[in-house]
């Protein structure tokens, strides 16, 4: 690997056998950068004007056993950090100043993917147009190109992917493609960061990239430092929206719990430092024939699901927390879990579901001849290879999973406002056609992402209309969706504890055997009473399954009887579990 | 006759290791590293543990330092041998053997912040309150396939805990079938050593897969 820091903070161990390690001589002394002096130079690992990123992988692990030794640089945080945004204002005081926000009453759902990879990362494989293309066929309205940020993807992938995105634009006029990349989250996990298009859209995502990205950076350890740097980085983006260098921004989380190292702070302080371009997370990953099993599957953990925790995961995270369940990620799946303490903020943080596309099960395409991605920041066009690849772990866009936005009209920029405002909801394997989901008290009423403030002991009520699958989905079947949960919690304000991540009054509160619910229109029709609002408000979300595969939630069959159950390792066929969730809605009292 | 009592209720003697390891692979192979040398040293296997510990998150450079129990004490010459034995390139970035942490009975050795590590990762084990084994009495020989107790009847695992709960396909009582895919970490949760493992193909398998997928690895 001639580029080893492109994958450095994945196995840094792997870099080893450099032979400048021990070139500087070993008679020096760790503390020796308090007497080193006249001429003498510093060796690069003790030389702090020299980046963490253009060091040699010996020097930069010397430089970290160093840090972590305590006698290098203060592993503090320097500068004091305020976003500029300032602290994200409570949905609930945002609500009860400004009347409810109601969401808006969805006109249409476009499907979309804000998570897919091509030739431009190291690890992808497909052009622009392969994905598009699929896409469009499975029925996407909307997708949003993501390459790895990476030092190959600042120089020369962000710039070269744009005219093949513009191109596509053209060969498919159905299709809204986005430019956007994934974030290496300075000490934290992956994010998709995608922009509206324009004139600035290339601009400032590499100035992004160059300026935030973990890994063009060196900056992918849990620390202070790095954690700062993230804020800056989704700082950087408020500004460019607010200076109208692009005219919209957004990021999301992706596979949040895979490794443990989003912790829980951190996410809310992405959400606090920028509301409104941090909206939200996976709900659930990609990869989600990564389960299959061996030897025609890839036998891994759904969703690539397969770590433990090392020494830059959030501690108190357990094992469970690794491993997704109904193939959704953790943080979502578990009612009364991590999401769960995020809304009983009151403040607003999303789900979606995704493909994290870079190459498909079963497909017969392999890298063409003469790739070096080293070199040229993007791999050699795919070509037929011989046999189906087995060990492929992903499916095209809108294959299996989609993200579902109210929009009232069809673009970009209704797109980004639609997924701003929370009027979303997710489904695997073509569950569910359509939803419409209204709280309403009095004459008011709310849709998915909205919140209504409504007069103390108000009832209120919530209105559910779901269209479950009238068409075959992509594996020929059509899903029957068998049941249905009302999830309730209460709105108990600002978490006291940054590192929360229990809503103890969160559970499962109403579940309906929908079986032959259909009526002639072809909706199922439910309704719950939220009852009388009290001093505290309460927020209500959905999810429901084919009932396949279920089990007692992870807070246990008091809060959660029949959830999803843990998927198990190299097992885990995707079209025998599916599942749907909605963003939640807030029944708030007026103060 | 080696004990299945937990590790850190017996009467054993705890040191503290922190050589910096900066991956949960890393700190393995300085744990192999740190076992094979103590063996070769005419320890007991029986009473042998090294096990993992994340510290230094204090100090905002969290890493991996290493415990180890043995049942005779580790004299100032065998901890200084440990040391020597991870100073060497293809185990840590330490150059000398004196930068290296060791920590035992409240007294420490080498850089500062890294003696501190090496004293909570030895208070972790003393306490039974975290760690995590790489070698522990009766891990080495392991075969690929046993039952649950099998396995706590080899071993010094005190505890097998099902990830995601029982259900109608999956238990983890005694004659469960554990495939340990030559990788098995068992953990100290209150004192006792507890290896959490989950429903796969044909059997159930530890937690700690032996070769996780790493991030932008390609598929």
């Amino acid at each position: 690997m001639s580029h080893p820091h492109e994958h450095g903070h994945t196995h840094p161990h792997s870099h080893e056998h450099d032979d400048h390690a021990h070139s500087h001589g070993a008679h020096e002394h760790p503390h020796s950068h308090d007497h080193t002096h006249g001429d003498e130079p510093l060796r690069p690992a003790l030389d702090l004007g020299v980046p963490d990123s253009e060091l040699p992988p010996a020097e930069l692990g010397r430089r970290n056993f160093l840090r972590a030794a305590g006698v290098l640089g203060a592993g503090v945080a320097a500068t004091s950090f305020v976003g500029a945004g300032g602290l994200a204002t409570a949905a609930a005081t945002e609500a009860s100043d400004a009347g409810s926000r109601r969401g808006h009453r969805a006109k249409s759902w476009l499907a979309g993917d804000h998570h897919i990879h091509t030739q431009f990362s190291s690890d992808g494989l497909y052009r622009v147009a392969d994905h598009v293309q699929h896409a469009n066929a499975y029925g996407l309205d909307w997708m949003v190109i993501t390459d790895h940020g990476s030092a190959q993807h600042v120089k020369i992938g962000v710039e070269q992917v744009n005219p093949e995105i513009v191109a596509a634009r053209g060969d498919f006029p159905d299709m809204l493609v986005f430019q956007g990349l994934e974030w290496n989250i300075p000490a934290a996990e992956h994010g998709t960061v995608f922009v509206h298009p324009g004139s600035g859209e290339v601009s400032v995502l590499k100035a992004f990239e160059a300026g935030y990205d973990g890994v063009v950076k060196s900056a992918t350890a849990s620390n202070a430092a790095n954690e700062q740097l993230a804020l800056q980085g989704l700082t950087f983006l408020q500004s460019a929206v607010g200076s109208r260098q692009v005219k919209d921004a957004l990021m999301l989380a992706n596979h949040p719990a895979r490794k443990g190292i989003d912790s829980p702070h951190e996410i809310r302080a992405w959400r606090d430092a920028a509301p409104g371009i941090a909206i939200g997370m996976e709900g659930a990953p990609g990869h989600q024939a990564a389960g299959l099993p061996t030897p025609l599957g890839p036998g891994s953990g759904r969703g690539y699901y397969d770590n433990a925790p090392s020494s830059d995961s959030f501690a108190a995270y357990p094992p469970e927390s690794y491993r997704t369940f109904g193939g959704f990620d953790w943080m979502t799946a578990t009612v009364g879990g991590l999401w769960d303490s995020l809304l009983s903020e009151g403040k607003p943080w999303w789900i979606t579901a995704n493909s994290d596309s870079h190459s498909i099960y079963l497909d017969t395409a392999v890298r063409g001849p003469g790739d070096d991605f080293a070199a040229n920041g993007k791999h050699a066009d795919p070509i037929n290879g011989p046999v189906p690849v087995t060990s492929n772990g992903d499916y095209w866009p809108g294959y299996y999973s989609r993200t579902h936005v109210g929009v009232g009209r069809r673009s970009y920029a209704a797109v980004m406002e639609g997924l701003r405002q929370g009027s979303v909801w997710v489904d695997h394997g073509r569950l569910v056609d359509e939803l419409d989901v209204t709280v309403r008290s009095g004459g008011d009423g709310a849709s998915l992402g909205g919140a209504l403030v409504v007069r103390r002991g108000s009832r209120a009520r919530v209105s559910i209309r779901i269209k479950p699958a009238h068409l075959p989905n992509w594996a020929q079947f059509i899903p029957q969706l068998k049941k249905v949960d009302a999830i309730v919690g209460s709105v108990t304000g600002p978490a006291a504890d940054k590192d929360t991540f229990a809503a103890p009054q969160t559970r499962v509160v109403k579940s309906w055997d929908v079986t032959g619910a259909v009526g002639r229109d072809g909706w199922i029709e439910l309704s719950l009473d939220l009852g009388p609002i009290g001093d505290q408000g309460v927020y209500v979300r959905l999810r429901g399954s084919d009932g396949k595969r279920l089990a007692a939630g992870v807070k246990g069959a008091s809060v959660d009887p029949a959830g999803p159950a843990i998927d198990e390792i190299g097992k885990a066929n995707p079209w025998d579990d599916l599942w749907f969730y909605t963003n939640p809605i807030w029944v708030l009292p007026r103060r | 006759m080696t004990t299945t009592t937990a590790l850190a209720t017996e009467v054993a003697l705890v040191a503290g290791v922190d050589a910096a390891a900066q991956t949960l692979a890393q700190a393995d192979l300085q744990a192999g590293a740190v076992a094979q040398a103590l063996l070769a040293s005419g320890m007991d296997p029986g009473g042998l543990a090294v096990l993992t510990h994340v510290v230094g998150a204090a100090d905002h450079y969290p890493h991996v330092a290493l415990s180890v129990r043995t049942e005779r004490p580790l004299g100032a010459g065998l901890l200084l041998h440990i040391a020597e034995t991870l100073a060497v390139a293809d185990l840590s970035h330490a150059e000398q053997a004196e930068e290296i942490g060791l920590g035992s009975e409240g007294r420490t050795l080498g850089l500062p912040a890294l003696a501190r590590g090496a004293l909570a990762a030895a208070d972790e084990l003393l306490h039974g309150s975290g760690g995590r084994a790489v070698c522990f009495p009766g891990g080495a020989d392991l075969p690929e396939v046993l039952t649950v107790c099998e396995l706590l009847d080899r071993s010094a695992i005190d505890e097998v805990r099902l990830l995601g709960g029982a259900s109608e396909d999956w238990q983890a009582g005694p004659d469960a079938r554990i495939r340990t895919r030559g990788h098995v970490r068992p953990c100290v949760r209150a004192g006792r050593l507890v290896l959490d493992v989950q429903p796969a193909a044909d059997a159930l398998v530890p937690f700690e897969s032996p070769n996780p997928t790493p991030c932008c690895a390609f598929h």
